[in-house]
C-alpha cells in the first residue's frame, strides 16, 4: 500500500470532521429496528425445549441471621422436583462477586440481605418449583442488622464482614480546603439523599443452560458475556473454555445485568443442568429480579460549600456515603465516579471529598446507568441553586461564573481543552428554554398555580477511566456473498451501539450497512472485549471497528485492484462498488470482490483491536486526570405547581449534549430522550422502599416508572459536538449522561416557583406540600 | 406462574354460571381477570378453582334506563360505559372515572362487576356508586337478592357476597337534571396508579344552595371506602362561597381516620382530599 494505515485514519479523521465519511453523522435506521418493532427476536425465554426443567429461588426472610440449619428434604420430595441446590452442590467455588470475593452464590451459614439465596429448586414446572421451595426448612438466628450507611460506619455497628462495613473509601484532594474556606464571605451546608431506583429492565434476568458433551451452553439475557463466562467457570470449577456463553437477544439491560445477577442465574442454570442432564431455564419473576438484583445505591451526600459574595466558588466538601446494601458488587467502582464528579462541572480551588461505599443489610446496590452520576449531581447540582439563593444571585450566572470551560482544571485537576463543549451546551438550553425572560417572569407570581424554571450541569468522564482497561475487539469476516459478519464481545442491549459499529466500519470499507450482519455475541467465537458498560460501546468499539476495516479495506481493494487492473493506490470503494480514480466508468461490485477473494483464496477475515490510552489517577495525592475525555450536558425543565397540594406538571425539559461527534444522531437523540425519561422517574416518582430490610414494592403495581402521561408534552434534545481525543471520530458517550439531569433541573424548578428546597429524591408532590411549610 | 394447575370452569350463560357456582361454592370468579390475574402471578395468589363468566358478557353487558332507574350489568366494561351517552349531564362524573382508570388496555377488559367484587380503595368506581346510593344485584339458583353498595363492600377485599352469588348487577336512581357530579383522583404519576385518595361527589344545587350532597371517598376510615357524613350535614342547605368550603375542608378532615404507608403519609392524604372538595365545589359553583 502506498497509504500507511496511521495517515489513513488521520485522513478518515479530517474527512469526519468535514463530514464527508459516507455514514458517520447520518441518522442510519438501526440493523435491529424492524425485528424490533415486530417483536420477532428470539430472546431466552423463547428458546426453551420442552424437556426444560425450571428453576426458582428460596430468598432469605432476613436481613441479617445466622443459618442454624437448612433442611431440603420436603422439598426435594415434591412431586416434579429434580433437585434443590445450594452451597454444597457448589464443586467450584461458591462465590458469584465480581471484584471484592465477598458474596457467595448460595448463602453458607449467613445471610446479610433479603436478596441472598438460599437455594434453588429444579423442577418440571415453574409451579412445582415455587410449591416447593415454600417447603425449603431454614432456621435462622438474627443478627442485629443496620440500614443506614453513616451508623454502619461506627465503632459498635454490627459487623456484616470481616473487617469492617467500608467497602470502598476513596478520597479526591485540591488545594488547601481550609484556606478556601478562610477565602469565602459564605459558607452554605446542606444534606442531600437519594433512593434506591431499580432498573426495570422489561426482560429480568434469565439464563437458559444445556450440557453437551462436556461442556455446557448457557445462552442469556445480560451485557458482558465473557463476565459470566468466568463466574460460571469459578462456580463449576472447571477451565473457562469448558464454558460457552452466548447473549441472546437482550431486552433491556442499563447496568444490572453488567454486574453480579446474570453470573447468578447462569451459574444456578448450569449447575442444575449438569446435575439433571437437561436444559435448565433460570429465569426470575419481576419480584425475584427486584430484590435479587443490583439497584441504584442510595446515599447520603454532604456539602459545604465555600463561596465569596460575588459568586466566586473557593471551596468544596464534599461526603459521599453510598449505601453499598449487603455486597461490594461493582459499587467500589461506582463510589469513585460518584467521589471524581461530586462538586458538578465546575472550577473549584480548593477540594476534599471522601466517598464511601458502605455495607448495610439493605439488599445490594451496583451498577446502574450513570453509575453514580446521579447521586453526586443531583447533590451538586441542587447545591448550586441553595447557593444562589443565599448570594440572592441567578443559578445561571453563578453557573456561568465557575462552570468547566477550555483551560480550567476539574476536581481532580484535569485540565479542560478544547473539546470542553460545556458553554454551547448551556447557550443552547438558555435560548431553547428563553431562560432568561421566564426567570424574570417568574420572580413575581402570586396565585395558586406557581411556574419555576430550573437548570442543572453536568460533566461525565468518558468509558472506563480508572475503572479498568479500555479495550475492545472486532471481527470481520466477509462471505462470499459480500455479507459482512461484524462479531464482538461487546453486546447489544438495546441502544442500538452495535448497529453504531457496522455504520462505522460501513464507513471505512465504503460498503452500505444493509451488507452487515451481526453475530450474536460467543464467548466461542469472540474474544473478550471488556464489559458493555460506561457507554463505551461507540467511542472505543467503535475504534476497534474501524480498526478491523481498515484492516479489511487493504484486503478488498488488493482484490479490486486485479480486477480493475490499476494500481493499489488507485482503487475507491463508495456505496458497495469499486473503480480506479482514472476511469471511475468501469466498476466491480462489494459482490464481485467478495467472490473474487473467495475464489482466489484472500482471507477476508480480520479482527480489530483498539486500547485507550491509559489514564493517571492518583490515590496518594487524590488528583489526577482519571478520564480521556469527558461529555458535557446542560438541562433546562419547566414546572408548575400547585402550591395548595404540592403537585405539580414538568412542562417543558431542554436539554443539550456536548457527543462529540454525532455517529448516528437519530441514536443519540433515542438515548437523549430515554435516559431523560428515566432520569425524570429517578427524580419524581421511582424508589425501591426498604423497611428494615424487606423490599416493600417488589412490582410493577406499586413501584412507578414514568408512563407517556408523566413525561413532559415538549422535550427538546440538542446535539452539540466539540470532539474529544479518544472516541472514534471525537465521539463521546451519551448513554448514560441523559439519566442523570432531570432530578436536579426539576428540583430546581420547583425551588425557582415555590421556595421550597426538596433535598431529598424522589420529588414527590407531598415532599413538595411539606417543603412549603404549610 | 401458578395458573397451570387450577381447575377452570367456563360458564357459557348466566344459567350455568348459577348452576356451577351453587356446585362449586370454593370456587373464585373471574371475570376478565385484570385484578386477579397479576395477583396471581406476582403477589402468589392461591387460587386452586376458578369460575370463569367472561362469556356472560352476552348477558351482562348492558346499561339501561328503566324509567328513573339506571341498570349496568355486571360484565359492563369501563370501554363501554365511556363511550354510553346514558350518563351526559348530571352523571358526568361516569366519564371522569373512566378517563382516569388504568389504561386504554385495561378499560376495555376490565368490568364495572369485578372493579366492585374487587373492593379495594383502589377501585374507583366504588365511591362514585357509593354517592349514587347504588345497589348490587346478586343472583343464585335460588334467586336474586338487592343490597345497598356500602353493605356489600365491607372491608378492603371483602364483600357480602353469598358463596352460591354471583354478581349480576349495579343500579341507582338517576339523579335529577339540577343535579352535578364530580371525580378526582390523585396518585404518584398520572396513568395505571394505585390511587393516593379519590373522591366523587353527586349534589344538587339551586340558587347556589347545596342539596343533597352526596360525597364519598376511596378511604374514609383505614383504607375503607365510605360516605363523608359530617361534611355532607355540614353543606347540605348552605350557599357555596369560600368560607363555607374553608369550614367544609375542616369538616372532612375531621371524619377522615386514615392511615399512612409508603405511598403517603395520612396527613397528605386528608389535605389531598381536602384539595379534591375545594376543587370540585369550586368547579360545581362556578356552573363548570
Amino acid at each position: 500500500m502506498s497509504v500507511s494505515v496511521e495517515s489513513y485514519i488521520t485522513d478518515l479523521q479530517k474527512k469526519a470532521e468535514r463530514g464527508e465519511l459516507l455514514y458517520i453523522g447520518k441518522s442510519l435506521k438501526r440493523i435491529d429496528d424492524l425485528e424490533k418493532v415486530l417483536g420477532s427476536p428470539i430472546y431466552t425465554n423463547d428458546l426453551i425445549p420442552r424437556n426444560t426443567l425450571y428453576a426458582k429461588l428460596v430468598l432469605s426472610k432476613y436481613p441479617h441471621a445466622w443459618i442454624r440449619s437448612l433442611n431440603v428434604s420436603a422439598a426435594a420430595s415434591h412431586p416434579g422436583v429434580h433437585l434443590i441446590l445450594t452451597y454444597m452442590d457448589v464443586p467450584g467455588i461458591n462465590e458469584s462477586a465480581a471484584i471484592v470475593p465477598d458474596r457467595p452464590l448460595f448463602a453458607h451459614e449467613k445471610v446479610r440481605s433479603t436478596g441472598d439465596i438460599i437455594a434453588a429448586v429444579v423442577a418440571e414446572k415453574e409451579i412445582r418449583a415455587m410449591e416447593a421451595r415454600e417447603l425449603v426448612k431454614v432456621e435462622y438466628d438474627p443478627i442485629k442488622p443496620v440500614f443506614d450507611p453513616i451508623e454502619a460506619m461506627g465503632a459498635d455497628a454490627p459487623k456484616i464482614h470481616e473487617g469492617g462495613n467500608v467497602a470502598k473509601h476513596i478520597r479526591v484532594a485540591k488545594g488547601n480546603i481550609e484556606a478556601g474556606f478562610n477565602d469565602a464571605d459564605i459558607i452554605v451546608e446542606n444534606t442531600y439523599r437519594t433512593q434506591f431506583q431499580d432498573a426495570v429492565s422489561m426482560e429480568t434476568e434469565t439464563a437458559f443452560a444445556i450440557p453437551r458433551d462436556g461442556r455446557i451452553l448457557i445462552m442469556g439475557s445480560m451485557q458482558s458475556p465473557h463476565n459470566t463466562q468466568a463466574s460460571v467457570a469459578k462456580v463449576l470449577g472447571w477451565p473457562l473454555e469448558n464454558v460457552e456463553v452466548i447473549q441472546a437477544v437482550t431486552g433491556g439491560a442499563f447496568g444490572p445485568k453488567s454486574d453480579e445477577t446474570p453470573g447468578d442465574v447462569a451459574s444456578i442454570a448450569a449447575l442444575g443442568a449438569l446435575k439433571t442432564g437437561k436444559p435448565v431455564l433460570m429465569s426470575m419473576s419481576r419480584r425475584e429480579s427486584m430484590i435479587a438484583h443490583t439497584k441504584r445505591h442510595p446515599s447520603i451526600i454532604k456539602h459545604r460549600t465555600g463561596v465569596k459574595s460575588d459568586g466566586t466558588l473557593t471551596a468544596s466538601k464534599v461526603e459521599i456515603y453510598l449505601n453499598g446494601g449487603a455486597y461490594a458488587s461493582l459499587g467500589v467502582l461506582v463510589i469513585v465516579r460518584a467521589t471524581f464528579h461530586a462538586n458538578g462541572p465546575y472550577e473549584i480551588p480548593n477540594v476534599l471529598n471522601d466517598g464511601y461505599k458502605v455495607y448495610t443489610n439493605d439488599t445490594y446496590a451496583g451498577s446502574f446507568r450513570g453509575f453514580g452520576a446521579p447521586q453526586a449531581i443531583f447533590a451538586a447540582e441542587s447545591q448550586m441553586d441553595e447557593i444562589a439563593r443565599k448570594l440572592n444571585m441567578d443559578p445561571l450566572d453563578l453557573r456561568l461564573m465557575n462552570m468547566l470551560r477550555p483551560g480550567k482544571r476539574t476536581s481532580t485537576g484535569q485540565l479542560m481543552d478544547d473539546s470542553c463543549g460545556l458553554p454551547e451546551c448551556v447557550d443552547a438550553v438558555v435560548k431553547s428554554s428563553d431562560y432568561r425572560k421566564k426567570a424574570s417572569e417568574y420572580s413575581n407570581q402570586g396565585g395558586k398555580l406557581r411556574r419555576g424554571i430550573g437548570i442543572a450541569l453536568l460533566h461525565h468522564g468518558n468509558a472506563l477511566g480508572p475503572e479498568g482497561n479500555d479495550y475492545a475487539y472486532v471481527h470481520l469476516s466477509v462471505d462470499k456473498k459480500g455479507r459482512v459478519h461484524l462479531g464482538t464481545g461487546l453486546t447489544e442491549y438495546g441502544t442500538g451501539a452495535i448497529s453504531g459499529l457496522a455504520q462505522i466500519a460501513s464507513s471505512v470499507l465504503g460498503v452500505p450497512v444493509e451488507y452487515f450482519v451481526i453475530d450474536r455475541p460467543d464467548t466461542d467465537r469472540h474474544k473478550e472485549s471488556g464489559p458493555t458498560v460506561a457507554s463505551r460501546v461507540t467511542a472505543i468499539g467503535g475504534n476497534a471497528s474501524r480498526n478491523a476495516a481498515l484492516k479489511l479495506r487493504d484486503r478488498a481493494i488488493a482484490v479490486a485492484s486485479k480486477l480493475l487492473e490499476c494500481p493499489l493506490s488507485k482503487v475507491k470503494i463508495v456505496d458497495g462498488y469499486a473503480f480506479s480514480e482514472d476511469n471511475p466508468e468501469k466498476m466491480v461490485s462489494w459482490d464481485e470482490i467478495a467472490r473474487e477473494a473467495h475464489d482466489a483464496s484472500v482471507d477476508l477475515n480480520v479482527i480489530g483491536y483498539y486500547m485507550a490510552p491509559r489514564c493517571s489517577w492518583d490515590d496518594s495525592t487524590g488528583l489526577g486526570s482519571p478520564y480521556n475525555q469527558y461529555t458535557f450536558g446542560a438541562a433546562i425543565a419547566e414546572v408548575e405547581v400547585d402550591i395548595d397540594t404540592g403537585l405539580f406538571k414538568i412542562l417543558n425539559y431542554h436539554v443539550a449534549f456536548d457527543v462529540g461527534r454525532a455517529i448516528n444522531p437519530k441514536n443519540v437523540i433515542g438515548q437523549i430522550y430515554g435516559g431523560s425519561v428515566q432520569g425524570i422517574g429517578y427524580g419524581i416518582m421511582e424508589e425501591l422502599v426498604h423497611i428494615n430490610g424487606q423490599v416493600i414494592n417488589p412490582n410493577l403495581k406499586d413501584y412507578y416508572i414514568p408512563t407517556s402521561m408523566d413525561i413532559p408534552d415538549k422535550m427538546t434534545p440538542i446535539i452539540v459536538e466539540k470532539q474529544g481525543a479518544m472516541g472514534i471520530y471525537g465521539a463521546k458517550v451519551i448513554a448514560e449522561p441523559p439519566v442523570v439531569l432531570p432530578a436536579p433541573a426539576i428540583r430546581n424548578a420547583i425551588l425557582n416557583a415555590t421556595g421550597g428546597s426538596v433535598n431529598d429524591l424522589p420529588v414527590t408532590s407531598e415532599k413538595v406540600y411539606k417543603a412549603l411549610k404549610h | 406462574m401458578g395458573v397451570e394447575d387450577l381447575q377452570i370452569i367456563m360458564a357459557e350463560s348466566l344459567k350455568s354460571a348459577l348452576k356451577e357456582i351453587s356446585e362449586n361454592k370454593d370456587a373464585t370468579i373471574i371475570a376478565n381477570g385484570t385484578d386477579m390475574m397479576p395477583r396471581i402471578r406476582d403477589e402468589g395468589l392461591k387460587v386452586e378453582k376458578i369460575l370463569d363468566i367472561s362469556a356472560l358478557d352476552k348477558e351482562l353487558s348492558y346499561i339501561n334506563v328503566d324509567s328513573n332507574l339506571i341498570r349496568i350489568g355486571a360484565m359492563t366494561t369501563v370501554s363501554e360505559i365511556g363511550s354510553s351517552n346514558v350518563f351526559n349531564g348530571s352523571l358526568n362524573a361516569f366519564y371522569e372515572v373512566v378517563s382516569k382508570f388504568g389504561g386504554p388496555q385495561i378499560r376495555n377488559r376490565a368490568t364495572i362487576g369485578g372493579n366492585i367484587c374487587s373492593a379495594t380503595s383502589s377501585e374507583d368506581f366504588i365511591p362514585l356508586l357509593m354517592a349514587l346510593d347504588a345497589s348490587v344485584v346478586l343472583q343464585s339458583v335460588n334467586g336474586k337478592r338487592t343490597l345497598k353498595l356500602n353493605n356489600f363492600v365491607i372491608g378492603k377485599r371483602s364483600v357480602n357476597r353469598r358463596n352460591d352469588e354471583i354478581m349480576v348487577e349495579v343500579q341507582f336512581s338517576k339523579p335529577g337534571d339540577d343535579y352535578l357530579s364530580g371525580f378526582e383522583k390523585i396518585g404518584r404519576r398520572n396513568i395505571l396508579i394505585i390511587n393516593l385518595i379519590n373522591m366523587a361527589i353527586v349534589m344538587s344545587l339551586k340558587q347556589r344552595r347545596v342539596n343533597d350532597v352526596r360525597i364519598a371517598l376511596n378511604r374514609v376510615s383505614g383504607k375503607v371506602p365510605g360516605r363523608a357524613r359530617l361534611t355532607e350535614g355540614f353543606l347540605n342547605g348552605k350557599e357555596i362561597d369560600g368560607n363555607i368550603i374553608s369550614s367544609a375542608r375542616e369538616k372532612l378532615a375531621e371524619e377522615l381516620k386514615l392511615s399512612s404507608d409508603f405511598r403517603a403519609s395520612a396527613d397528605y392524604r386528608i389535605h389531598l382530599a381536602q384539595a379534591i372538595l375545594e376543587k370540585l365545589l369550586n368547579r360545581f359553583r362556578e356552573g363548570v
